[in-house]
């Protein structure tokens, strides 16, 4: 990966405070949503991959995703020191995760699909990993269901949002001069029309 | 690190041409120019003449970090721009910016001084070292533990200095380092800079200085040479300060560039009939060259018609306003109370924390206010549904990006018909007139966050205006903004004043208040200390200095007049015999 | 911390006696994480009961307590508990519970003392991540463990002093989100009351929100680059976080403690610890 410049780093942590405040909002929905309904933990988790898809789908470089969760993380870990390993953790994580496919194609390939395969399999992952803490052996069978839809579906909604945010950003003219040019050939499907 | 030898100039510019990435013209053109070590030179240019460009180029900014093209060389401390890293140049130039904020990296004072030396991996010895000599410059050595959020605006801008200084920089670099200051926080950065050139300082070197500022009064005193570009960023002119602003005036003039106040008045002296042997700079020049001359008595002051029944705009009412959430509630305004006759042009004056702003935002009903306090055109805005108070008053803010909420500029205008109800057609019409009364017919399409600066702003008065409000209220205007485009804004709303609308501006540029408004308020500490015709306020020393402001350049030179008594109260350039003449 | 919201670099002086604060924040956040992690495999309400009131003697101990924190962990942290119990507890299966003692039932649905020790157990472990996180999350600020990520962990300072100046930008988001709020609000965008006005609105500003964070990220990325950010692969840290040898014996000492818990819990407590 070549040398993020510092330009691409800060226009990565402004999209990530950004982020962060979002997280700290959802953050008080989830833990409404954990203490009453747990099974629908998974609706609020595609937050955590705003920040992320909305650095990915502006700039189109590598490691943005990553930097985005990082500041992400630790600007709502600031607001709430007690969830310091959720939002910091899940911040990180799911930018880490995020990285992934888009690094298979080492970072050539940016079309939509890969933003919702992405989102889909990250969801898998995560919503495993928070069903081994939740117990989940012990939920109904349809709630188990129900559990593991949330948290692959709520991330290609979110994912759906992020790069309509960064569509309408590209719009206004913002983060031109950093985002890599979108490749014109095969047609590739890019968020700017 | 070898010093750079003292002969050596601090930057040489070689026939540099820029251009930024999608744009057509190059800003700068094929510019030469050198500075020599301890000279201050002034970079002068109408706007978009790449005088911001031109400094990025002195530290390898440009090409470096900004995607533009650039031909040409720029040698800075024997090192070519290049060839060589942004780091490695720092150590020869330093930057100062416009937006104190954006400089601002660590959270407290000293850290963000040492910020620059760590880079640079010097010994912590010797990064405290420099920190210290360079705040004890700036005069904040004192306030080195606190967060730089709880210094003033002029107070961060000397500490962007210290940490320009503490780079160990021969040349240091300042674009607009004061647009964005009130009165009180420009006094403070150029008292810091004269200490800088005054003479060897705390590090035993003069330093260069490279600076771009529309503000002239403020600058003059301080600078050696001027380097002017013209409109398509080629080089006008370079010597010496008076033989460049006196030796090329009508040019400078023609090009939209900005002069000293002074040098404007003695214009306009010029135009009406009195000659001053030498055209003066300064406010003092100025009175000294008045006071050595004969005046023509002052055509009898035309007495304000005082139309008996003048028809009230707006009425405040013993308004108080708090702000804040629980124990840390406090009241902001005190029993203002206020009218504002139809056709008024007020301005609306203070220090930085008066409550100008709230007082504005509360008559145009932005944060709602206490019921029953304010009148605007028979409604209150303490009450009144927000379609309502657009038809009756209109507010601009302060940075016109704020309250875009459209995706072109048509559709941004037709959002204040579109919700009250007017069909499609005169909508159309209405929008169409708008566009062309504004000059942004070609923009129609366009997305308002792609405009130009000053297009912005005409778009935001423009959607504030569309519904048909009789009263405009704008909050600081004219802030970070170049003079040019304020004067354009300021003509802009001049034409609508004579039109009838009233207009509220909120605003720290006293000569451009003293220019153009008919009214002026002036706030303190939640107070209205006064509110009186234009040159009762100006003219009133006693009231300003309360005020914590200061007379307006014009009134500057005018009040210090020892031989033409009865033209002390002077301070607004069309109050001069010249003007009257046109 | 509250103080953590309103600055985060108020480092402040750390309270006398009080050793957590003077603790490297990775010594915090390291001692705590292999429970975490044994924690979430764990199905009984013991163990994690167990580490709850180690975290919670650790911080009254190593912490000062402020009105927040004793809100937290002595009002807000038990009511957590009781409710999730309860939810938890209605959202398991009852044919999978032990059903020898029935709470209630209303129509079809029984609801026995077996689901509630279930949705007892989930939520006891839950609280434990939570208040074991506490430990360094309430005692560290942002930018000391932005500090020692670089200075321990050899994250490149080019990506840890960005975290840092993205401190800075939150104070300037809140203002400017309040503006153009204000903003849109007096030009009429999305009246009304109700969930999908209020998406409207929230959509509206999004867009000048993150355009004028990201100019104004760009300009900042100028001024640091013109002081030389990033010249060499180290800066020089006048603040040094440094791991000490008491923060190794504070990492120990915790995991042998945490040792002992599990090892009691599993050879003398009530029950087994790692089940199914
Ligand atoms: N980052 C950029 N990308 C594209 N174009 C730019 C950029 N910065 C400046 N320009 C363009 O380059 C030209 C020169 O701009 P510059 O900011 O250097 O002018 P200036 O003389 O400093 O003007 P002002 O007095 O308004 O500050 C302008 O046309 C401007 O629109
Ligand atoms: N929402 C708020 N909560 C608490 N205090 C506030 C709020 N808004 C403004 N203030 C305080 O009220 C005082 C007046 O603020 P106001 O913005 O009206 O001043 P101003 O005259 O416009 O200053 P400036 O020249 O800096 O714009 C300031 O001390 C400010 O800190
Ligand atoms: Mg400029
Ligand atoms: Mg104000």
């Amino acid at each position: 990966m070549q040398r993020l410049s510092t330009r691409l780093l800060l226009t990565c942590a402004a999209i990530g405070v950004g982020g962060g405040l979002v997280f700290v909002v959802s953050g008080y929905v989830g833990g409404t949503i954990s203490a009453t309904a747990p099974v629908l933990y998974g609706l609020i988790i595609g937050v955590y991959f705003l920040p992320g898809v909305v650095s990915q789908a502006l700039l189109r470089r590598g490691g943005v995703a990553l930097m985005t969760g990082l500041t992400a993380g630790l600007v709502s870990a600031a607001f709430s020191p007690q969830w310091f390993f959720r939002y910091f953790g899940t911040g990180l994580a799911i930018g880490l995760l995020q990285e992934i496919p888009f690094a298979v194609s080492r970072y050539r390939v940016w079309r939509a699909w890969v933003f919702y395969l992405a989102a889909g399999i990250a969801g898998l992952v995560f919503g495993g990993s928070v069903l081994v803490v939740l117990g989940i052996e012990h939920f109904a069978p349809l709630a188990q269901t129900v559990y593991i839809a949330l948290f692959v579906l709520s991330p290609i909604a979110f994912t759906a949002l992020g790069r309509a945010v960064a569509a309408a950003l590209a719009r206004a003219g913002v983060g031109r001069s950093i985002a890599k040019p979108l490749q014109r050939d095969r047609g590739s499907a890019g968020t700017r029309a | 690190m070898d010093p750079v030898p003292p002969t050596h100039p601090a930057t040489v510019v070689r026939r540099v041409r820029i251009r930024h990435d999608e744009r057509e013209e190059w800003t700068p053109d094929d510019v030469s120019f050198q500075v020599a070590p301890g000279e201050v030179v002034l970079l002068l240019g109408p706007s978009g003449s790449g005088k911001s460009t031109l400094a990025l180029a002195l530290n390898g900014l440009v090409p470096h970090a900004v995607p533009a093209e650039f031909e040409g060389a720029v040698v800075t401390g024997g090192l070519d721009t290049a060839t060589s890293t942004v780091a490695q140049l720092s150590e020869h130039v330093a930057m100062v910016f416009q937006d104190p904020d954006a400089q601002i990296v660590t959270g407290t004072v000293l850290d963000e001084v040492c910020f620059g030396p760590e880079n640079l991996l010097l010994p912590v010895e010797e990064v405290l070292s420099r920190a210290e000599r360079a705040l004890r410059q700036v005069g904040l050595w004192e306030r080195r533990a606190e967060n730089p959020d709880r210094l003033s605006g002029g107070g961060r801008q000397r500490l962007a200095i210290a940490c320009a200084l503490a780079m160990g920089s021969d040349l240091l670099v300042l674009d607009e380092p004061t647009a964005n200051l009130d009165p009180a926080g420009i006094e403070e950065v150029y008292a810091a800079l004269r200490s800088l050139v005054s003479g060897p300082d705390g590090d035993g070197k003069r330093h260069a200085i490279l600076l771009v500022e529309h503000n002239l009064d403020a600058a003059i005193d301080l600078v050696d040479r001027v380097v002017v570009l013209d409109r398509d960023g080629r080089l006008a002119f370079d010597g010496p300060t008076r033989d460049v602003l006196l030796g090329h005036l009508d040019e400078l003039l023609a090009m939209g560039v900005w002069l000293p106040v002074a040098t404007l008045a003695a214009l306009r002296l010029r135009e009406g009939g009195v000659l001053l042997p030498d055209l003066p700079l300064t406010p003092a020049d100025l009175t000294a060259a008045l006071d050595a001359t004969a005046l023509p008595a002052l055509p009898t002051a035309t007495a304000a018609p005082v139309t008996a029944e003048r028809s009230v705009a707006v009425r405040v009412d013993r308004l108080s306003v708090e702000r804040g959430r629980g124990r840390r509630r406090t009241p902001i305004l005190h029993e203002v109370s206020l009218e504002v006759g139809t056709g008024d042009f007020l301005a609306v004056i203070g220090t930085n924390g008066a409550g100008k702003t709230t007082l504005l935002q509360a008559i145009a009903g932005v944060v709602r206010p206490p019921r029953g306090r304010i009148d605007v055109g028979g409604i209150d805005p303490g009450r009144s549904d927000v379609r309502t108070i657009a038809a009756h008053i209109g507010f601009v803010f302060q940075n016109p990006e704020h309250q875009f909420i459209a995706h072109t500029v048509h559709d941004e205008l037709a959002h204040g018909l579109r919700i009250r109800g007017v069909d499609d057609a005169e909508i159309e019409r209405r929008v169409d007139d708008l566009l062309r009364r504004f000059g942004l017919e070609s923009a129609r399409d366009v997305h308002p966050f792609l405009l130009s600066g000053g297009q912005k702003r005409r778009l935001s008065v423009g959607s504030a205006l569309i519904a048909g409000a009789p009263v405009l209220a704008l909050d600081e205007p004219t802030f970070g903004q170049d003079r040019a485009r304020a004067n354009e804004l300021l003509d802009l709303l001049a034409g609508l004043n004579a039109q009838g609308t009233t207009v509220l501006v909120v605003t720290h540029d006293l000569q451009l208040v003293a220019d153009h408004a008919s009214h002026v308020a002036v706030m303190a500490g939640g107070r209205l200390l006064a509110h009186d015709t234009t040159a009762a306020v100006l003219g009133d020393d006693e009231l300003l200095r309360r005020a914590g402001l200061r007379p307006p350049p014009l009134a500057q030179a005018m009040r210090s007049l020892v031989n033409h008594p009865d033209w002390r109260h002077l301070s607004r350039l069309d109050d001069l015999p010249g003007a009257a003449a046109r | 911390m509250s103080a953590t919201t309103i600055d985060p670099y108020a480092s402040g002086t750390a309270p006398a006696g009080r050793f957590l604060y003077r603790l490297n924040p990775l010594a915090k956040l390291g001692a705590p994480l292999p429970v975490m992690i044994l924690l979430a495999f764990t199905r009984d309400p013991v163990t994690p009961a167990l580490f709850i009131a180690l975290a919670i003697v650790v911080i009254l101990v190593g912490a000062r307590l402020t009105r927040t924190v004793a809100l937290l962990l002595f009002v807000a942290l038990p009511l957590i508990v009781a409710i999730m119990s309860f939810s938890f507890g209605l959202w398991t299966d009852p044919s999978r519970v032990d059903q020898s003692v029935l709470l209630f039932q209303v129509g079809d649905y029984r609801f026995f003392l077996g689901a509630l020790l279930v949705g007892l157990a989930t939520a006891l472990r839950l609280a434990a991540l939570l208040v074991l996180a506490c430990i360094g999350g309430l005692t560290s600020t942002g930018p000391e463990f932005v500090r020692s990520m670089i200075q321990q962990l050899h994250v490149p300072y080019r990506i840890g002093y960005t975290a840092l100046a993205a401190y800075r930008f939150v104070p300037r988001f809140g203002h400017e989100l309040e503006v153009i709020r204000s903003a849109h609000r007096v030009r009429g965008v999305a009246e009304g009351r109700g969930p999908i006005a209020a998406v409207r609105r929230a959509a509206g500003t999004v867009v000048p929100l993150l355009a004028g964070a990201i100019r104004h990220a760009e300009r900042v990325a100028l001024a640091m680059d013109s002081r030389a950010f990033g010249a060499h692969p180290q800066r020089t840290e006048r603040t040094r976080i440094p791991f000490r040898t008491r923060d190794w014996c504070f990492m120990v000492a915790f995991w042998l403690v945490s040792a002992v818990l599990v090892w009691w819990s599993l050879a003398v407590g009530p029950g087994p610890v790692i089940r199914n």
